[in-house]
């Protein structure tokens, strides 16, 4: 069983975890046309984790969850992180880390946009 | 000979009949094959040492990894939690790993602290310790 990020990272992706990886298995989509179908967000390769845990408490929006504890609202993100290893191609490494970090009210209210209290 | 011992014997020649198996093979690799005085000896050997490893490149996990060098996963091994600057100890050597070509890297827990094996293959290029304090590193075959 492996971590999975949750779309509390769409449109945030902070990519602290990226620089913690051991693995490098934390992920953008980035095909080569340029054009994602895929949400904005990080995802992690199932079957290159590790399942250390590090990426965890680096990610500023708690988006970043065991695959065992991800809320039932979020439950197709298991299946939408699963993609970056079915689909090989148009996944990489991301390049550019944002890492503007996040207040607590910040994280609150990306919660509350999904529907976590 | 005692009859005990000549018993045994028969059983043991029956248990080692030999099955007739066919395979294709490469041009030049049959040729090499054919060279050798003793064929079914030699296949016979390096299939029995093939089977008794543990495949190198995905260390008996079916699947390789498409990133280069296995690393064991912390759940199946039991490791400890990383602390974050061991993490970035073993992000470092698993690139290490990667730039020397090696297939894995072990780890299993130890004294606190997180005991790495980097192999390649059977061959191991190098081993130590992350995360303790006087962490060492032995690189086998380095000059001290």
């Amino acid at each position: 069983m492996a971590f999975v990020i949750t779309r509390l990272c769409q449109d945030c992706v902070d990519g602290a975890c990226v620089d913690v990886c051991p693995k490098d298995c934390i992920l953008e989509h980035r095909p080569a046309d340029g054009t994602s179908e895929l949400p904005r967000q990080l995802f992690i390769d199932p079957e290159e984790c590790i399942s250390c845990g590090i990426c965890v408490p680096e990610c500023p929006w708690e988006a970043i969850t065991d695959e065992g504890d991800v809320p039932p609202e979020f439950h197709a993100d298991i299946a939408l992180n699963a993609l970056s290893a079915e689909r090989s191609r148009g996944f990489d490494v991301p390049v550019e880390r944002l890492r503007r970090g996040a207040t607590q009210e910040e994280v609150d209210k990306n919660k509350q946009r999904w529907g976590l209290t | 000979m005692s009859e005990h011992c000549a018993s045994t014997n028969v059983q043991h020649n029956a248990v080692q009949m030999k099955t007739r198996v066919t395979f294709r093979v490469a041009a030049d690799l049959a040729d090499t094959l054919r060279d050798l005085p003793n064929q079914t000896q030699f296949v016979e050997q390096a299939l029995r040492e093939a089977l008794r490893q543990r495949c190198p490149s995905c260390g008996g996990t079916g699947r390789v990894s498409s990133r280069g060098v296995r690393v064991s996963n912390f759940r199946a091994a039991a490791l400890p939690p990383l602390r974050r600057e061991v993490a970035l100890q073993l992000r470092s050597l698993v690139g290490l790993a990667r730039r020397a070509a090696a297939t894995s890297v072990d780890l299993r827990g130890e004294h606190g602290g997180v005991a790495f094996v980097v192999a390649k293959g059977s061959e191991v290029l190098l081993q130590g310790n992350l995360g303790t304090p006087g962490a060492r590193v032995f690189a086998p075959g380095a000059r001290s």
